[in-house]
């Protein structure tokens, strides 16, 4: 196929054909077969579980929790009621209160989940404790950390073995789950997921939250709410780690108009004032 | 008769007869990419989209270390009535270096460094022709040639979105051609004639390559790449010693630091991903015309790649590799003939890793113009099957 056809026509040509064309979502669809395989590997789960639990160890090494009481007792039911609609199946949900002024909440790969006291301060209503609570549960259950450590158990098929040969690579993969640890909690107290990562949590959290027929405005004006108390300091760990407040609100008030769910929907503010109350 | 026993005394096939200049695809790059025929711009998405189309880099689903250690290359390029009356059959079998590449994410950037080999032949050859014509009684060909091109260098990718990315590629570039050569001819009342002549050449420089991936809908991706090789520095040097049938011999030396001209490539790609167990792809490359004796050369690669289930996958590919050389322009010696290929591969997946084996066959019908001075051709007709093992490792 010999042509005259000129490179800038060309590259014309490409550029005529799709600048008018609208820009589309995620590369998700670039996803091939061997790669959904990957997503239900017993194995990769009980390593998830295995570390998830040793970077709850340090959470809690590091930071105190909050002594048993009603307002535990309350957060974990709570939590416990939203992990049995939408937790993953093969995981065992804990959810904890940290005695912290500091206004964030994190989870842990495998199923902890710790929100702050200064957190819980911050509400006003259950609709909102259980907005942030989903907001964590989504992050376990699409695996952000998980993700962003690339964490995978060692691969003994013989695929890999022949790979390994033709490739060069060795033991090397081996996951050192105590220095991913220290990683993973440089992650979550200082450095942050990747804001996608947030937004999507968001997104998640409110249809969760309006699936459980709570109000999900409430979570939206609970991060509007965070905007003043970080200036004042108290969200210093959320601000370092998040999206920008004003960014996550705005994509939150799209994501609900696109819902576009009845009002009235219950926020159980009475009972969360009481819980609170009697920690 | 006459006129081809002038061939032997006076036109020995020159050296220049050896080097193929005129195609684009030589050597398939990367086993998947290979087995897709080349269509690779607008997927891209492991460490051969550092050669392909760097703006891939930036949707790898994670870090990988790709690599195909050796690529087994044979050819066979038959030159019909070309010494007398007797078909000259030119044949090339050899491992050669290959790729190999990681990458690296880093939020919506993404790097990679890589080492290709997108051209290399070795080439052996002893061949007795007994009695080609009535007046020559033997002639011995003999000949090594070696022309390797191999890049290597780094590469970076931004996403500025879901859907929009660029990327770079900077090789370094160097191309090594070695060729050696011999001709005894023994005439039929006993005189003799010997011929020797080599070339070396060894260029240097380096290959940017700007590329994008556009997916403006789901499922779909296109991609643009734009490319040249800036050589700056080149040695050339042709020896050659001539002892006729008197016994006066003649040598001749001929070198030139000159900078050889690079085509200009723009390739588009398109790809379309219905579903996660099916994929199709089309490349179109096109290249500049930088000599009169050449064309603009445009060529096409196919690809398509089906999971028959999680663990395997099978792929084809159909491409051209024309010859941008116009025989009609072209002072002999030279050549001019467009190659069709065909591709399967297949993929083993594991967790983490995959291995993939890839076969491309190329085969087509063209004229040489073997001697110098003369504008008489002869048919060629030339085949080749390459065998690319590879592996890749997902971290």
């Amino acid at each position: 196929m010999k042509t005259n056809f000129h490179p800038l026509r060309a590259f014309t040509l490409w550029v005529c054909l799709l600048l008018p064309l609208p820009l589309l979502g995620a590369q998700d669809f670039k996803r091939r077969a061997y790669q959904e395989s990957q997503k239900v590997s017993s194995k990769d789960i009980a390593l998830e579980i295995e570390f998830g639990k040793k970077l709850a160890a340090k959470i809690i090494g590091s930071n105190k929790l909050l002594a048993p009481g009603p307002l535990t007792q309350y957060v974990a039911t709570l939590g416990a009621g939203l992990a049995a609609y939408f937790g993953r199946p093969e995981l065992q949900y804990y959810f904890a209160v940290l005695d912290q002024k500091d206004i964030n909440a994190y989870a842990c790969p495998g199923g902890y989940i710790f929100v702050t006291q200064g957190a819980i301060q911050a509400m006003q209503n259950e609709a909102q404790l259980l907005g942030v609570l989903a907001h964590e549960l989504a992050h376990v259950n699409q695996k952000h950390v998980v993700k962003a450590l690339k964490l995978k158990s060692a691969d003994q098929s013989i695929t890999s073995g022949f790979a390994a040969i033709i490739g060069g690579s060795s033991s090397s993969a081996k996951v050192i789950l105590d220095q991913l640890s220290d990683k993973a909690y440089r992650l979550l107290f200082e450095e942050g997921l990747n804001h996608r990562d947030e937004y999507e949590a968001d997104a998640l959290a409110l249809q969760m939250t309006l699936s459980l027929d709570y109000d999900a405005a409430s979570y939206i004006r609970y991060l509007k709410r965070l905007e003043p108390k970080m200036k004042q300091g108290y969200a210093k760990v959320v601000s370092q780690t998040h999206p920008a407040l004003s960014s996550r609100v705005t994509k939150l008030r799209q994501n609900l108009a696109e819902l576009n769910p009845e009002r009235g929907r219950k926020t159980n503010s009475a009972r969360f004032q009481a819980q609170v109350r009697a920690r | 008769m006459r006129r081809l026993l002038l061939f032997f005394l006076a036109c020995f096939i020159p050296l220049a007869a050896f080097c193929d200049e005129g195609h684009y695809v030589n050597l398939p790059v990367g086993s998947r990419a290979a087995s897709l025929g080349g269509a690779y711009l607008a997927i891209s998405d492991d460490a051969a989209g550092c050669y392909y189309n760097p703006a891939g880099l930036a949707y790898a689903s994670s870090d990988s270390i790709s690599g195909s250690g050796n690529a087994f290359l044979q050819t066979r390029t038959l030159y019909t009535k070309a010494i007398g009356t007797q078909d000259w059959s030119r044949e090339s079998g050899d491992l050669l270096p290959s790729f190999f590449g990681m990458t690296k994410k880093m939020g919506d950037w993404s790097y990679g460094i890589s080492y290709a080999v997108p051209n290399a032949s070795i080439e052996h050859q002893d061949q007795l022709f007994y009695d080609p014509i009535a007046s020559v009684r033997l002639f011995n060909i003999s000949l090594h040639s070696e022309d390797i091109t191999s890049l290597g260098g780094v590469s970076l990718a931004y996403a500025f979105s879901d859907s929009f990315s660029l990327g770079v590629t900077y090789y370094l570039y160097q191309r090594k051609l070695l060729l050696q050569q011999q001709q005894y001819l023994t005439l039929s009342n006993g005189d003799t004639e010997l011929s020797y002549s080599s070339i070396r050449r060894y260029d240097y420089g380096y290959l940017p390559k700007l590329g994008l991936q556009w997916s403006p809908w789901e499922s779909f991706v296109t991609a643009l790449t734009v490319s040249q090789v800036q050589i700056t520095s080149s040695n050339f040097v042709a020896d050659s010693s001539f002892l006729d049938q008197q016994g006066t011999s003649s040598n001749q030396r001929f070198s030139s630091v000159k900078l050889p001209k690079t085509p200009t490539q723009v390739a588009l790609g398109v790809a379309y991903f219905p579903s996660a167990y099916w994929l199709f792809a089309l490349d179109l490359n096109q290249y500049s015309a930088v000599e009169n004796n050449q064309q603009i050369v445009t060529n096409l690669s196919l690809g398509a790649e089906w999971f028959l289930n999680k663990e395997n996958a099978i792929r084809f590919g159909y491409f051209t590799n024309n010859d941008n050389r116009d025989l009609s322009r072209s002072p002999s010696p030279s050549e001019s003939i467009d190659l069709i290929g065909y591709s399967f591969g297949y993929s083993s997946y594991a967790q983490n890793s995959s291995i993939n084996i890839a076969l491309t066959s190329q085969s087509g019908t063209g004229l040489a113009k073997l001697y110098s001075g003369l504008d008489t051709t002869r048919q060629m007709q030339q085949t080749s099957l390459s065998i690319l093992l590879g592996a890749s490792y997902q971290y």
